[in-house]
């Protein structure tokens, strides 16, 4: 599992180009995901507020 | 694996202990003995369900038969399946499933209790933590997914309808929940979603604001339209305005055609009733010649016969006092005719003498008689004739005169005209006419337009002070924009990853389809290559290129649906086991060679759970497996038929 | 004496064609197309003009019973002058024939005054000859 998930992780980071933010980003996703956590939105929305804010900036 | 009153199964207890070189464990049981309720064990301590429960079993309640009988009337015995196994990153986790029934008095049916399903793993102190309902539920879906299990656990028989049941779609589906692509799928739709609430948000914040710069635009756009068009038509009046003062210099003198042609008209009209009222005055004329005409000529005769009968009368012969013609008679008679005495010769005589002195006839005297008033009325008419034909002969001139001087108007006119070049002369009328209409018509437009443009720039005033106001509450709406922008960017990098990943699984999943197939198959040099296209449907090709799904054999297809299957697993990125129940029962002697071989293989990298009928562990298998095999049990009835045993062997 | 004449006659050889042409080329007669109208003009003129013609061959032209009175009236005063008698009145057939011979003679005279070249001059020459005679 964890070679899998790691291979995406890989294409993820890939596809994002340059984007350090956006890696990293998709990465805290990938991890969030593999928990299944219950109350992903608030997950999401911090997730989010951190990267784009920082994104932009 | 613990298993306590379930079914068959009173206190089973087994340790799947891993060998040396595989973790290849084999069951072997009769059939009936609870061999395929082994499966379901681990179906309802996941699932909480049975998906292989025979007919049989079906129609017995799931507490165990022997607990059943053997529990008091106040006792609620609990069916347990406790599996133990090894999660993420090799971590332990366990899970439980406990069930409390009610047994009825007859011990034939049970009532559910109680239910209880957790969870246990561990933390980093390594003390046990208890996780139930969806934290639970999330961490079976980590070991085996429910929709995707029976790739994990499945009957053999599965096999040989693989192809028939299963569709593309589902496939695909199940590949992205195998390969854990369907993360990437949550991801994006969790993305997509907040998307969405950011825009939303956005919109609710300030929602006309882009509604508001487009109207500001388009009327600035409008003024700037409305005032081109002011200064055209301003443009268009005056050169309207000169162009008719040039006509009216050329017109000036030159007298009105229209009114020309009219007065020409008229007096063309009245040349042709003048010309008709001559025409009946000659004709009136010519009746008068004749008439009067006549008695004219003959002026001499008529006169000269009313002179005879003047004379006549003066004479007394006329009116006749004696008829000539009586008397003339009488004397041929002997009796006169008028008095009616006899004639003698002194009366003879007498008569003679009066005869000598009538010189007319009495015809001629009658004629003349009749005649007389006749000529009087001739000698009249010619005497009124100069009379009348003078008057008429005045009328005639006064309408001759009429004619003439109306025929001199009319080449007047006409000579009029033609000095004056008629078509040019209509041709510029026309002209001023179409312009004294553009150019009223264009006025109007002029203070439409002008009413227009300062609406249009109030409005512009308006939506500025507007725009000005949105503008603050924008930044707001920027960094909602901006977060939606982000997850956008988000998900279209996890949409790409996500497809990326599918065609390599599915490139990852034929390759190794393939390698498996043709590690089993015994007609190697019939098939040329597995082909899974994007859809997922599999084919498998001849040598000759001929897809040949449909005319293939059970046996192969079976080993193609096991080798598909086993691709899965390995392409997936699961650890969990995989349980087959009768793996090779529709499996000819020659294959399950093949079989035993190749999942020993698997084995290694892989724990594999067989569970065999008697019958079906025939010693070409045995031969194989046995030597590699981590564990042998021998699945059996109890002697009382109340329980089944696991024993290893 | 009694007359057993019921038709006044023309000249068979061309009066009736000098009548139609009469009625045909000139507007003044072309009112009058009844043949009692032409003979009687033509016989004022023939009168006038003292052409008194005997007739050739003769031709029926319009029945006696067409003449009114009035124009009896025309034709004895023609005759009284002619014989300057009033004798002839009782005399029929010698009236009727001084009309006729002067008819036949004002009919020579009238086609030479129509057809080509004098359309429409006759009434105007018929009425200075008129001027002459008031």
């Amino acid at each position: 599992m964890d070679g899998s998930s790691n291979q995406i992780l890989k294409l993820l980071q890939k596809n994002s180009g340059k984007k350090k933010q956006m890696q990293d980003f998709l990465e805290n996703l990938l991890d969030l995901e593999m928990e299944c956590p219950g109350w992903w939105n608030e997950k999401y929305k911090a997730l989010i507020e951190k990267y784009s804010i920082m994104e932009v900036r | 694996m613990k298993i306590q009153n379930y079914r068959q199964y009173h206190d089973i207890d087994i340790n799947f202990s891993k060998g040396s070189q595989t973790d290849l464990q084999i069951f072997i049981g009769k059939n009936g003995v609870g061999k395929t309720n082994f499966l379901n064990a681990i179906n309802w301590c996941l699932y909480g369900d049975e998906p292989h429960l025979s007919a049989e079993s079906d129609r017995q309640p799931i507490v165990n038969k022997q607990t059943r009988l053997e529990s008091s009337n106040d006792e609620i015995p609990t069916v347990l399946v406790e599996i133990h196994a090894r999660g993420k990153k090799n971590n332990p986790i366990i899970f439980k499933r406990e069930k409390s029934y009610t047994i009825s008095s007859d011990r034939k049916s049970v009532h559910e209790h109680q239910t209880k399903f957790v969870a246990i793993v561990k933390d980093k102190k390594n003390n046990d933590v208890f996780k139930e309902g969806e934290d639970a539920i999330s961490l079976v879906k980590q070991f085996v997914p429910e929709s995707i299990r029976e790739y994990f656990f499945f009957d053999g028989e599965r096999l040989e309808n693989y192809f028939k049941t299963v569709t593309g779609v589902k496939i695909q589906q199940e590949m992205m929940d195998i390969s854990q692509i369907g993360l990437l799928q949550s991801m994006s739709e969790r993305l997509e979603k907040l998307t969405k609430e950011y825009s939303k948000e956005a919109g609710r914040l300030n929602p006309d604001f882009d509604k508001i710069r487009s109207d500001l635009d388009s009327e600035n756009t409008r003024v700037i339209q409305l005032g081109n068009e002011l200064t055209d038509l301003d443009t268009q009046i005056e050169s309207a305005k000169r162009r008719l003062g040039e006509i009216e210099v050329e017109l000036k003198g030159i007298p009105d055609v229209e009114s020309l042609e009219i007065d020409r008209d008229g007096i063309k009209n009245q040349i042709t009733k003048k010309t008709g009222l001559i025409e009946a005055k000659k004709i009136e004329k010519n009746d008068l010649l004749y008439k009067h005409g006549i008695s004219l000529l003959l002026k001499d005769p008529l006169s000269n016969t009313v002179k005879i009968i003047k004379e006549k009368h003066d004479n007394g012969d006329l009116p006749p006092t004696d008829d000539k013609d009586l008397l003339l008679s009488t004397l041929d008679n002997p009796i006169c005719k008028v008095c009616g005495s006899e004639l003698n010769d002194k009366s003879r005589e007498y008569i003679k003498n009066i005869l000598q002195t009538i010189s007319l006839s009495s015809k001629v005297a009658h004629e003349l008689q009749s005649m007389e008033p006749w000529l009087d009325r001739y000698l009249d008419q010619n005497t009124n004739y100069p009379k009348i034909i003078k008057q008429l002969n005045y009328e005639m001139k006064l309408i001759d005169d009429e004619l003439v001087s109306f025929n001199a108007k009319k080449i007047e006119l006409d000579q009029k005209l033609e000095s004056f070049n008629v078509d040019k002369v209509r041709k510029l009328q026309r002209e001023r006419v179409s312009l004294e209409n553009a150019k009223e018509t264009n006025l109007r437009r002029q203070g439409r337009a002008q009413t227009d443009l300062e609406t249009a720039k109030k409005r512009v005033e308006g939506l500025q002070i507007q725009l000005d106001k949105a503008e603050i509450e924008d930044d707001r709406s920027k960094n909602l924009a901006n977060k939606s922008k982000f997850c956008n960017e988000a998900i279209q990098i996890v949409t790409k990853t996500k497809i990326q990943l599918l065609d390599k699984i599915r490139q990852d999943i034929e390759d190794e389809t393939n390698k498996k197939f043709f590690e089993l198959i015994w007609k190697k040099k019939t098939f040329k290559c597995v082909k899974i296209d994007p859809n997922y449907n599999v084919s498998l090709i001849s040598v000759d290129d001929i897809p040949m799904l449909g005319s293939v054999g059970k046996a192969e297809n079976e080993l193609l649906a096991l080798a598909f299957m086993l691709a899965l697993h390995t392409v997936s990125g699961f650890d969990s086991p995989i349980l087959i129940d009768t793996p090779v029962a529709r499996i000819s002697d020659e294959q399950r060679e093949n079989f035993g071989k190749i999942l020993i293989e698997i084995s290694k990298e892989k724990q594999i759970i067989l569970l065999f009928t008697n019958d079906e562990y025939s010693d070409n298998i045995k031969k194989i497996i046995n030597p590699m095999a981590s564990n042998r049990y021998a699945i059996e009835m109890a002697r009382d038929e109340m329980s089944t045993d696991i024993k290893v062997v | 004496m009694t007359s057993s004449v019921d038709r006044l006659y023309v000249d068979e050889s061309g009066d009736k064609k000098i009548y139609d042409r009469l009625k045909t080329e000139e507007p003044f007669f072309k009112n009058y197309t009844g043949n009692k109208e032409l003979f009687l003009f033509a016989m004022a003129v023939g009168f006038k003009n003292e052409k008194r013609l005997p007739l050739g061959k003769r031709l029926g032209y319009f029945l006696e019973k067409d003449l009114k009175y009035e124009d009896y009236v025309l034709i004895n005063a023609i005759a009284i002058n002619e014989t300057e008698s009033l004798d002839v009145l009782a005399n029929k057939v010698e009236i009727f024939k001084i009309a006729e011979e002067y008819a036949h003679g004002g009919l020579k005279f009238l086609s030479k005054e129509i057809g080509p070249g004098h359309y429409g001059s006759f009434s105007k020459n018929f009425e200075l000859q008129l001027d002459k005679i008031i």
